[in-house]
C-alpha cells in the first residue's frame, strides 16, 4: 500500500515527549500526516538539517527551524532523500569535508612544528637557564641511580690510587685546551659494557669495559674530548628535557587508542635520533679542535672506532636514521685528519695504571 | 524478540500507547554488528594513527545507543565526532603546560622541595582527572535524545572535583569500609544533577544498606567484588525514580559480574606474563642513550613485549564488545522495570542549552570505555 517515497514513521515534536505515529511522503516537500491520514506538517527539504542513517540502520531527519525529529526504517527513503539534496544544512556534506580536512591538517602541522621547533627550542631555552647547582646535583643523582642500578648496594665506581692520577692528568690535559663550562668529572664504573656518556652537570660515566677495549691513550682521550664536547654544549640537559616534555605530548596527541603509549615510545626513539645527530656533529667537530690544540695525534684514536666497526658491523643507512649515531665511518674519517705525527696523551706508565684502575682483572673494585 | 543480530530493517509497529506494564519497558535491539563497526575503526585508526578515534567512538556510540529502545522508541546519540575532535584540540593546547611544569620539577635539585612540588603537581593532575570524568558525563548525556527530547546533567566539574577527591581521601583513611556510604553520596550528588528534557532525578540510596555486602568483598579478599557491583547497581537502579517514575533492575551475576569478572583473571594473567618478560628484556639494554653504541636489536627486545602487550589491548576490543558489552548491555536493558512509564510522555524539553564540547579532558586521561 506504500510506495517507496511514503512510509511509516515516528515523529516527534521536539518539545515533548509525546512520540505518534506518523507517514511520512517525498514530494516537493517532506509531508508529514498522522495514521488517520490528518497532515501533520510539510517541511521544505531545505529546512532539513540532517538526514542520517546509523549502524542500527534508524534513520533519523532532522529540522533545522524547530526541534523536530522523525524516524524512520527505510533505507530507500534515505536514499531519496540524499539524492535530493535534504539534509546539507548549514555547510553542507561537501562543506563539511573540507574543514574537517583542514582542522586535521592544520593540528598536523602544528603537531610537527612542535617537535621540529618548538620542543627543541623550549628544552634548549631551559637548558641555558638552569642554574649550574641544579645541573651538578642532577648529574650526580643520575651517577648514582646508575652505579646503583647494576649492583644493588655495592658501589662500582673505580678509583685506583695510580689510575685515578692518570685520569686527572688527561681531563687535565684536554681541559687546558677547550676550558669547559663545568669542570667534568669523570666517573669509571666496574662494568663490562663498552660504553661511555656524558650526564648533567659535567659529569662523565665510563665503563671499565671501554678502558679494556682501548688499545692506545688517544683513543681514551678521544671519547672522553666528544663527552666533555656534550657537557659543553648542554647537550644532556637539553635531551632529558625533551625526553620528558616529548614523551607527555606524544601520549596526548595518541590518546589511549593503543593502550600504552608504546608508538610514543617508538616516535620518541625517532624523534631523538634526529636530535643528537646534529648534537653529535657538534660534539665531534669539538673533539677534533681539542685533539688538535692539545697536540694529539687522531690516528691512533682512529683506531678504536675501526675496531668498534669491526666488531658492531656497520649498521645499514636505512636503519642507521633511526640509531642515535652518525655513521662510524664519519668519525673515523675526522679522527685520521688530525695531526698524524702529533703526541701520545699518556705515558706508558700513567697509561697501564689507568688501565687498572678498577684493579686486577678478576677482582671487585677498591673503594 | 530481543536478539535479531543482522542488518535488515524491521518494520516499526504502530504503537501510539506505550507498552503495557508488564511488557518490557526497555528492549535491546540487537541491530547491525559492533564487530564490523570494531573492524572498521580499527582499520581507520591504524591509518590515522589514532586520530580517527572521535569519529570511531561516534559511530560506536551510535550503535549502542541506537539499538536501546525505552517505551518503542530507541536513545539518538547526536554527538559527532567533529566536536570530540574539537574538544581534543582544546585540551592540548592546555595541558601542555602542565607537562613543562611536570617536566621541570624533575630538575629541582632540593629533594624536599621537589617532593612537595611533584606531588602537588599529582593533585592537580587527581582534579582534572575528575573533571574529565564529569565533563564526559556531561557531553554524553546531553548528546542522548529520547523522543526529540534531551538528557542533560547541571553542576560543575569543580564541584564534583573537589568532592571526589574528598571521597576517595576518606575511603582511603577508612580502609576502605567507608566506600558505601560514600558511593551512594556520589551517586545522589550526579544524579540530583541529571535531568530528562524539564524534570530531574532523585536519589534514594543509603550506605548502610550495602554495607553488609561491601564486607563480603573484604571476606573474600577482593574476589566478591564482582559480586557486590551486581548487587550495588540493583540497589542503586531501584532508588533512582524519575518525580513518580520509578526504576527496578533485576541483572543477575551471569553474564554481568560473572564475565567480567572472568575477563579480570584473564587481564591480571597477562599482565603478569609480560612483566616478567619485560624484566628479562630490561637486562640487555646499554645504559645511555648517547652512548657511543647504541645496538638496533637491543632496543627491539624492548618493543618486542611492548608490542605484544599494544596488540592484546587492540584487538582484545574484537571479542570483549561482543562477548562481554554487549551482552552485559543486553541484559541490562530487558532486566529493566519501570513503575508508572506513562509519565514519561508527559516530559517538556529542557530550556538549557547543551554545551558546547565535553570530552577533551577524558580523551586525554583515557577515561571512559567507549
Amino acid at each position: 500500500m506504500t510506495d517507496s517515497h511514503s512510509i511509516p514513521a515516528r515523529y516527534y515534536d521536539g518539545r515533548t515527549s509525546a512520540a505518534q505515529d506518523v507517514v511520512i511522503t517525498l514530494g516537493a516537500t517532506l509531508s508529514i500526516a498522522g495514521n488517520d491520514g490528518v497532515p501533520i506538517a510539510a517541511w521544505p527539504l531545505d529546512d532539513i538539517e540532517s538526514v542520517t542513517r546509523d549502524d542500527t540502520g534508524a534513520v533519523r531527519i532532522a529540522r533545522a527551524a524547530s526541534a523536530a525529529t522523525i524516524l524512520c526504517n527505510d533505507r530507500n527513503f534515505y536514499r531519496a532523500l540524499r539524492k535530493r539534496g535534504a539534509g546539507r544544512g548549514r555547510a553542507g556534506r561537501g562543506g563539511r569535508g573540507v574543514r574537517l580536512a583542514a582542522w586535521i591538517a592544520g593540528a598536523a602541522a602544528s603537531v610537527a612544528l612542535f617537535f621540529v621547533f618548538g620542543l627543541p627550542f623550549l628544552s634548549e631555552r631551559i637548558a641555558h637557564g638552569l642554574p649550574e647547582a641544579w645541573e651538578r646535583e642532577l648529574g650526580d643523582s643520575i651517577v648514582a641511580q646508575v652505579d646503583g642500578a647494576f649492583s644493588g648496594t655495592a658501589t662500582r665506581v673505580c678509583n685506583a690510587t695510580g689510575g685515578q692520577a692518570a685520569l686527572t692528568d688527561l681531563t687535565g690535559r684536554l681541559t687546558a685546551v677547550t676550558p669547559p663550562r663545568i669542570p667534568p668529572v669523570v666517573t669509571v664504573l666496574n662494568l663490562p659494557m663498552v660504553n661511555a656518556f656524558a650526564l648533567p652537570g659535567g659529569q662523565v660515566v665510563v665503563f671499565r669495559g671501554l678502558l679494556d677495549n682501548a688499545e692506545h691513550p688517544n683513543e681514551l682521550a678521544a671519547v672522553l674530548a666528544h663527552e666533555f664536547a656534550h657537557n659543553d654544549l648542554r647537550h644532556p640537559v637539553e635531551i632529558a628535557v625533551e625526553r620528558g616534555a616529548g614523551a607527555f605530548v606524544v601520549g596526548l596527541l595518541f590518546g589511549d587508542i593503543f593502550g600504552i603509549a608504546t608508538v610514543g615510545t617508538l616516535v620518541q626513539v625517532m624523534v631523538s635520533a634526529g636530535y643528537t645527530r646534529e648534537a653529535e656533529n657538534e660534539a665531534d667537530a669539538q673533539m677534533a679542535e681539542t685533539l688538535r690544540a692539545a697536540g694529539l695525534a687522531g690516528p691512533p684514536a682512529a683506531r678504536f672506532f675501526d675496531r668498534l666497526a669491526e666488531q658492531t658491523g656497520e649498521v645499514p643507512t636505512v636503519l642507521a636514521w633511526l640509531n642515535t649515531h652518525p655513521a662510524l665511518a664519519e668519525r673515523r674519517e675526522l679522527l685520521r685528519a688530525i695531526q698524524p705525527d702529533g703526541d701520545t696523551a699518556l705515558d706508558t706508565e700513567s697509561w697501564a695504571a689507568l688501565k687498572a684502575i678498577c684493579g686486577p682483572p678478576a677482582a671487585e673494585s677498591a673503594e | 524478540m530481543n536478539d535479531t543480530s543482522g542488518g535488515e530493517e524491521s518494520p516499526r509497529p504502530p504503537a501510539v500507547q506505550p507498552p503495557a506494564d508488564d511488557e518490557a519497558p526497555v528492549r535491546w535491539l540487537g541491530r547491525g554488528s559492533v564487530v564490523a563497526i570494531l573492524l572498521k575503526n580499527l582499520f581507520f585508526n591504524i591509518l590515522t594513527f589514532g586520530f580517527y578515534r572521535f569519529w570511531g567512538r561516534t559511530r560506536l556510540r551510535r550503535y549502542l545507543w541506537g539499538n536501546v529502545e525505552l517505551l518503542g522508541d530507541p536513545l539518538i546519540y547526536t554527538g559527532t565526532g567533529m566536536e570530540m575532535f574539537k574538544g581534543f584540540l582544546f585540551v592540548l593546547v592546555a595541558l601542555i603546560p602542565l607537562g613543562i611544569v611536570s617536566t621541570a620539577i624533575e630538575f629541582i635539585p632540593d629533594e624536599e622541595l621537589r617532593w612537595v612540588a611533584s606531588n602537588a603537581l599529582g593533585l592537580v593532575f587527581l582534579f582534572l582527572f575528575f573533571m574529565a570524568i564529569y565533563f564526559a558525563r556531561r557531553y554524553r548525556l546531553s548528546r542522548t535524545d529520547w523522543r526529540g527530547v534531551r538528557f542533560g546533567q547541571t553542576g560543575t566539574a569543580l564541584g564534583y572535583a573537589w568532592r571526589k577527591v574528598l571521597w576517595l581521601l576518606l575511603t582511603v583513611l577508612s580502609l576502605g569500609f567507608a566506600y558505601p556510604w560514600l558511593r551512594m553520596r556520589e551517586q545522589r550528588y550526579l544524579m540530583e544533577r541529571t535531568m530528562l528534557g524539564d524534570r530531574t532525578f532523585s536519589f534514594d540510596g543509603r550506605g548502610k544498606d550495602l554495607f553488609p555486602a561491601w564486607l563480603v568483598v573484604y571476606a573474600t579478599v577482593g574476589l566478591g567484588y564482582f559480586w557486590y557491583r551486581v548487587k550495588q547497581f540493583r540497589y542503586m537502579t531501584g532508588q533512582t525514580s524519575l518525580e513518580t517514575v520509578r526504576l527496578n533492575s533485576g541483572i543477575r551475576f551471569w553474564p554481568t559480574g560473572g564475565r567480567v569478572m572472568i575477563l579480570a583473571l584473564i587481564i591480571a594473567a597477562l599482565f603478569a606474563m609480560l612483566i616478567v618478560g619485560f624484566v628479562i628484556s630490561a637486562e640487555r639494554i646499554p645504559v645511555g642513550s648517547n652512548s657511543l653504541n647504541v645496538a638496533l636489536e637491543d632496543g627491539l627486545l624492548v618493543i618486542g613485549p611492548m608490542l605484544a602487550l599494544f596488540a592484546i589491548f587492540f584487538f582484545g576490543q574484537l571479542f570483549i564488545w561482543p562477548l562481554i558489552h554487549v551482552p552485559i548491555l543486553r541484559h541490562v536493558c530487558t532486566t529493566l522495570e519501570i513503575e508508572n512509564p506513562g509519565v514519561l510522555s508527559t516530559l517538556a524539553q529542557s530550556a538549557r542549552q547543551a554545551p558546547a564540547t565535553g570530552e577533551g579532558l577524558a580523551d586525554a586521561f583515557d577515561v571512559g570505555l567507549t
